[in-house]
């Protein structure tokens, strides 16, 4: 394949001063009305509505600019930001960052949407109660699953709330007390040991043998009658998938243990694999990822639970229901795990998730499912046969992969001593977002987990790639050019940014002054 | 087969070259490793789709036209989300495709986010007057549930007092997650304060915080603020604060009374409600150790690189544990960097003056309709003694009418009542909770007076 | 400008090639070289330090005369000070222990060392844990778990601490082998404590992209569960290094860091056993073994620990016995297999199969004994 021509990108470097350095005393960007006058006469003066030793006694020392100023100020920060959009975001794989149409952003902005408070009479709200009930309707018919709760708003209280149903279930039959271990891989996301643990399990991480993913084996040696479940990522975010997960999962539930999976990797399985086909008794989905909903600087997003129909009653409340004519909430729950987060949750990414999947339909999502696949496969033949210094771990054993891969930069660091951090960093001069190296620990040494979804042309990873060539050409050529990168980005390489200890923090521009009184 | 507007790879002609490359001769090939056990036996069974946009766009405006807004009717809802006014900047801002489409890049590539960040960090830090300040968690409930966690791995003991009136959605929020931590409720006094003796006789050596709300979740301030903060110290255990931005213009910030962790909800910060999506937490302490190395959240600190340039770096990532470290871990996800995007462009726009105003004129309204309903006959308004910021409680048990049957009569008025308090509070009676922000205007409450005078 | 400390051991591994399995010891040199051994570790060292010729600038090596690391520094133009001078030609261990002394006081911030173990021990015994240090794989014997995988990445990794100006550091086991046992065939392997040695910045960096815990936590954790989890009336045999006597510090007990200590209902009934005393406990039954495998080869019997021997492995049992490890110390073991050889095959056999090795608290990576 040949290479295409790389860009003489520069990001925007504005060198913009903080909001603080800006302000000139006396500035108004907005003005509230005042109802001193009016109101007043029925309520008589300010100083007798509050109690005096809770009146504020110094102003708070925020900015004062006028409109034009902070607009301005905030779009200049938005030019030193890279979002989805404006790139090629191949780089940041288990992200699964792919175009969120611009359409549904017009209806989680319309008023019809913004101005609905979550307690309104159930008469008023019969658009969004519709929306919520059709769209748990679509969940479960691509999990395979029975019932879905939309009130975690992330995949990590996605897992934290699977883990708290599945406690929740233990408990009820009394087993609790027996049950207190939960099985994972070391390769599953982090949270899928971290959400468990939260809720009071003890974990117990299986490693990889030579085929990727651990031995069923290995799994029988540690499940037992402590086992309460299994929280598995298939494929993992390492790009293999588990061809003996239905042994896995028969293994846990005959030691009387559930299966949860973590569908935070499902971009390349729509239409082809579901939970309930997995064998999952739960699983949750991120909307923000596979299905559209825009990242948004890390959130808001959704991780949509999924649960058998023997776990329904344990989902969090409210749900939403539908008597044949109308859509009602139903606090009502007794067994249920309470709440997890207020209300009902993300719902702009619900809608957004929603319309995606209304302008898709079955053979959409498969050619999503299918196109990723075919992207990822092209890319990975291309970075292996192209870029000097990249592995796959696994390759003799595991060959196949689906939607993404995680590589190794270890020849390359060896070789050369750039790092992939170096090579990361490097990427912004050539304009893409950097990509996501692996999640703890680091089985993969020098990892590198791209993930090109289908919303890229065979262009577009053709240009990533022809990057990768060059970063990998310098590094080889004249490693401290990539080592003391980046150069065309707003900052340049920061010579130190971490710190000893909490004394040398400084998150607030207040605490930043007290440290250098001189700043 | 269709060319999806989504997926560029759809073209036939590409896909072929792609697959000639791989040397494959469908997709199919590529994943046919994976087992038959597990491969869907037939096609998903969905709704047909509308794949134009221009039918995706009519299929779901005429969904959303079903709903009757706030905007469309007079709305006096409150009760953890509050329909304050969004400036337009706000929305401008988080509009942006290069905000609205970042996810986890950093120091580099997505400075301007981090410096946005930093800024919402540093804003907060002024109006709760504190050093430290978190990105911002999923709701305010994460952000309360994580300060208990953080008392909890302080000092080591498992109980957290909290007042009878909290806000009963949060409590439940509060109690499935804090895995460890036993909820004992302080009563409230008739008057509405906290009751100090019934306090005094619950703090004891296990106790690892006092939470507070203040404003409380029935909308008055709490008089007594300094004073439980000191009995929560003298017993050795931590004070939590869950206070309403919007009042910290004109309140006193929880830290200025003895307050040792901050916490709250930012959706009154330029966030719409969204039926409740708009959501996001906000926790803040002092710069000690026992604090700093006890968040479980990103901490984004500023650096200066040898040509003088800030940069911000994720910083002290060994944390998430503290003293009892061990048994009390939390997890970290995606949770709403957006909304401090927002919340920072909401700072901003307001300055020190306009959050000034802003409390002082919901102050005034809501006070106002205060002294308006109270005039209905049949109608009570206890906590007479209190003053109220945002919200106050309405009992109508004297009408012989329940709220539900008031809200019914006052919605085909097109009006929102109140939030019903009487299916969580019953020893409150038939009561509502009344919420008034700048939004509401002088003429809106006469008109709910009106409408109330003719249903009761 | 960065300080590095650099010794190299210039005769270390010329055992290895003619096959004398060690060079400790002055007449076993001298049959090394009749044998017509060569220097190796000078190449293995100046293999690691290209790594930092880049670097000149921002760095000035704190090194010792001639073939200690002034040569070599020489060679590859590198900023040098000599803060040690030898007595001789032939250096020894006591050049090894001044050399590293002398390297502490002038200020270096880490001491790399090509040497085999026992080169290590020597270097151990001169600063032990006061200063950090990362061995250049260059004897014959590498059992201690204070070297990087090949001196390539033993530079890589100085190099990086070198530009990333911070890092952090952990413990890990310094073993050596009798040398005129192994000469026999017998392996017989004595841990001599504990170096630190820096965790790689790449770690760091994907710490600070998934906010996870330290080392120092990690073990509190371990402590806690064990603590815990301890039963009335067994009796722990607790293994030696830092890792393994976590629960005797938690409990505020003494211990010998480098033997076996015996613990029952929370008090201290023997310190650093011998193997008899050992199996005199054993026989009484209700017995558990506590034991952390040495950093980077995953041995949890029969290296460093020989009080652990066949008849009393075979009387506690495998359910018996309790594997403990941070994870970082995990990730270092070759391939995440743990080894077991306690000198009879049929004791080796039963060892085999899987342990949950506690990891934090209530945390558990099931790893494979082979």
């Amino acid at each position: 394949m040949s290479d295409t021509k790389l860009r003489n990108f520069h990001e925007a470097q504005w060198d913009e001063d903080l909001i603080f350095e800006q302000s000139v005393p006396g500035s108004r960007s907005l003005l509230v009305p005042d109802v001193s006058k009016e109101a007043g006469a029925v309520t008589g003066a300010l100083s007798g509505l509050m109690p005096a030793g809770l009146k504020r006694k110094e102003k708070p020392a925020l900015p004062e600019l006028a409109q034009p100023q902070v607009l301005r100020h905030y779009l200049r920060l938005s030019q030193e930001t890279i979002g989805q959009d404006i790139n090629i975001d191949i780089g940041l794989g288990t992200c699964t960052m792919k175009y969120s149409p611009k359409i549904n952003e017009q209806f989680v902005r319309s008023p019809k949407f913004t101005e609905m408070h979550p307690y309104q009479d159930d008469d008023t709200a019969q658009g969004i109660l519709k929306i919520i009930y059709d769209f748990e309707q679509i969940m479960k018919e691509i999990s395979g699953l029975d019932a879905v709760s939309f009130q975690p708003g992330g995949g990590g209280q996605g897992i934290y709330a699977n883990a708290a149903v599945l406690k929740k279930y233990f408990e009820d039959r009394g087993e609790a007390e027996q049950r207190t271990q939960i099985i994972t891989t070391i390769l599953s996301h982090p949270l899928d040991s971290a959400a468990p643990a939260m809720k009071g399990f003890e974990v117990i991480s299986l490693f990889p043998d030579e085929n990727g993913y651990p031995s069923l084996e290995n799994l029988k040696a540690v499940v037992s009658e402590k086992t309460a479940g299994i929280f598995i990522t298939n494929p993992e975010d390492t790009g293999v998938f588990n061809p003996i997960i239905r042994e896995f999962v028969d293994v846990v539930h005959q030691a009387g243990g559930l299966c949860v999976c973590d569908m935070a990797d499902y971009n390349g399985l729509f239409g082809l694999v579901r939970a309930k086909e997995l064998g999952a008794d739960m699983c949750h989905f991120n909307l923000h990822k596979a299905f559209s909903s825009p990242h948004a600087c890390m959130g808001p997003g959704c991780g949509a639970q999924c649960v058998s129909a023997e776990l329904e009653k344990y989902l969090p409340r409210p749900r939403v229901r539908f008597d044949g004519k109308r859509y009602y909430t139903d606090y009502d729950g007794p067994a249920s795990v309470g709440k997890i987060r207020q209300f009902h949750g993300t719902l702009s990414a619900v809608i957004r998730a929603y319309a995606w999947v209304m302008s898709l339909g079955k053979d959409g999502l498969q050619t999503v499912a299918e196109t990723a696949i075919l992207n990822n496969n092209y890319m990975m033949k291309r970075m292996l046969n192209e870029v000097k210094g990249v592995s796959m771990s696994w390759a003799e054993k595991a060959p196949h992969r689906l939607e993404q891969v995680r590589y190794s930069f270890e020849k390359l660091y060896k070789d050369t001593g750039v790092s992939a951090e170096d090579v990361n960093r490097h990427l912004v001069d050539f304009g893409f977002q950097r990509f996501f190296a692996s999640h703890h620990p680091l089985i993969v040494p020098e990892p590198f987990t791209p993930e090109p979804t289908e919303s890229y042309s065979k262009a577009d990873i053709d240009e990533y790639i022809t990057a990768l060539k060059k970063i990998s050409d310098e590094a080889y050529s004249t490693p401290e050019v990539v080592i003391n990168a980046p150069y065309k980005a707003p900052i340049s390489k920061l010579e130190c940014d971490h710190i000893k200890d909490y004394t040398e923090l400084a998150v607030t521009w207040r605490s930043y002054k007290k440290q250098h009184p001189d700043a | 087969m269709i060319q999806y507007p989504y997926i560029p790879n759809s073209n036939e002609a590409v896909r072929k070259e792609m697959l000639d490359f791989i040397g494959a001769k469908s997709v199919e090939e590529i994943y046919s490793f994976i087992p038959d056990e597990v491969r869907m036996k037939k096609p998903l069974d969905l709704p047909e789709p509308c794949t134009s946009e221009m039918q995706l766009k009519k299929y779901m405006d005429g969904i959303l036209a079903k709903d009757s807004t706030c905007a469309e009717n007079l709305n006096f809802l409150g009760a953890g989300c509050y329909d304050h006014y969004v400036p337009a900047v706000c929305d401008e801002i988080n509009g942006r495709s290069e905000f609205l489409t970042a996810y986890s890049g950093d120091t580099y590539a997505d400075h301007g986010k981090l410096q946005v960040f930093f800024e919402f960090t540093s804003m907060m830090g002024e109006l709760l007057n504190l050093d430290v300040v978190s990105f911002p968690t999923y709701d305010g409930g994460q952000a309360a549930s994580t300060a208990v966690m953080m008392s909890h791995r302080i000092n080591g003991r498992g109980t957290a007092l909290v007042p009878e009136h909290m806000n009963p959605s949060l409590r439940s929020q509060m109690e499935c997650y804090c895995e460890g931590v036993k909820f004992v409720t302080v009563a409230s006094r008739p008057d509405g304060l906290l009751d100090l003796d019934d306090l005094k006789s619950k703090l004891n050596e296990d106790t690892c915080c006092v939470f507070l709300q203040n404003p409380t979740f029935l909308g008055y301030f709490e008089e007594q603020c300094e004073e439980i903060g000191k009995l929560a110290h003298g017993a050795g255990a931590q004070y939590i604060v869950y206070a309403d931005p919007s009042s910290l213009g004109i309140a006193e910030p929880p830290a200025n009374y003895g307050a040792d962790i901050s916490c709250g909800e930012i959706q009154p910060l330029g966030i719409h409600m969204s039926y409740g999506g708009g959501l996001g937490g906000y926790l803040a302490t002092r710069q000690e150790e026992q604090y700093v190395m006890n968040y479980p959240h990103h901490l984004y600190s500023i650096f200066k690189n040898s040509k003088g340039e800030y940069g911000y770096a994720r910083a002290l990532p060994e944390r998430t544990s503290y003293y009892v470290r061990e048994k009390a871990v939390e997890y970290l996800g995606t949770c709403v960097g957006l909304w401090a995007v927002t919340a920072a462009t909401y700072l901003a726009v307001m300055g020190p003056d306009g959050m000034r105003e802003l409390g002082e004129n919901i102050l005034f309204k809501s006070n106002y309709a205060r002294k308006k309903l109270a005039q209905l006959p049949n109608v009570k308004l206890p906590y007479d003694g209190r003053y109220s910021f945002m919200e106050f409680v309405v009992d109508f048990t004297g009408t012989g009418k329940t709220v539900a049957e008031i809200n019914k009569a006052l919605l085909a008025k097109g009006i929102f009542g109140g939030y019903d308090l009487s299916r969580e509070m019953s020893d409150l009676g038939q009561s509502m909770l009344v919420c008034v922000t700048e939004k509401t205007e002088l003429a809106d409450i006469d008109t709910l007076v009106d409408a109330l005078k003719a249903i009761v | 400008m960065r300080k590095l400390g650099l010794i190299v051991n210039p005769i270390a591994g010329m055992g290895g090639k003619v096959a004398l399995k060690g060079t400790d010891g002055a007449d076993v040199l001298a049959a090394a070289r009749a044998r017509g051994a060569h220097p190796e570790s000078g190449h293995k060292a100046a293999r690691a330090l290209r790594a930092l010729v880049p670097l000149r600038a921002e760095l000035e090596v704190l090194t010792a005369s001639g073939g200690m690391g002034q040569t070599l520094c020489e060679q590859m133009d590198l900023p040098h000070r000599v803060v040690y001078h030898a007595a001789g030609e032939d250096t020894g261990p006591g050049d090894t222990e001044g050399a590293a002394r002398a390297m502490v006081a002038a200020g270096a911030e880490l001491i790399l060392f090509a040497g085999g173990d026992g080169t290590a021990r020597n270097l151990c015994q001169a600063v032990g844990e006061t200063v950090p240090v990362l061995g250049i794989p260059a004897g014959v014997k590498i059992q201690s778990a204070v070297f990087a995988l090949d001196p390539e990445t033993a530079g890589q990794i100085a190099a990086a601490l070198v530009r990333a100006g911070d890092f952090t550091c952990s413990p890990r086991e310094v073993v050596d082998l009798d040398e005129d046992a192994y000469r026999t065939g017998r392996v017989s392997a004595t841990l001599y404590g504990m170096m630190r040695v820096p965790n790689c910045p790449q770690q760091l960096q994907s710490m600070k992209q998934s906010g996870f815990t330290r080392e120092a936590d990690q073990m509190a954790g371990i402590a806690g569960y064990l603590e815990e989890h301890l039963e009335p009336g067994v009796t722990y045999a607790v293994g030696s290094g830092s890792t393994a006597k976590c629960i005797l510090q938690r409990l505020g007990l003494p211990y010998e860091l480098l033997g076996v200590d015996i613990l029952r209902d929370g008090a201290l009934l023997a310190k650093d056993v011998t193997e008899e005393q050992l199996w005199s406990y054993a026989r009484e039954g209700d017995m558990k073994i506590i034991v952390s495998p040495i950093g980077g080869q995953g041995f949890i019997f029969g290296r460093g620990n020989h009080q652990f021997s066949a008849r009393v492995l075979r009387a506690v049992g495998k359910e018996n016995i309790a594997v403990i490890a941070p994870e970082s110390k995990i990730l270092s073991i070759a391939g995440y297999q743990l080894h077991a050889d306690c000198g009879d095959p049929e004791v080796n056999e039963s060892l085999r199969g899987y342990y949950n090795v506690l990891c934090g608290y209530g945390y558990f990576l099931s790893l494979c004994c082979k």
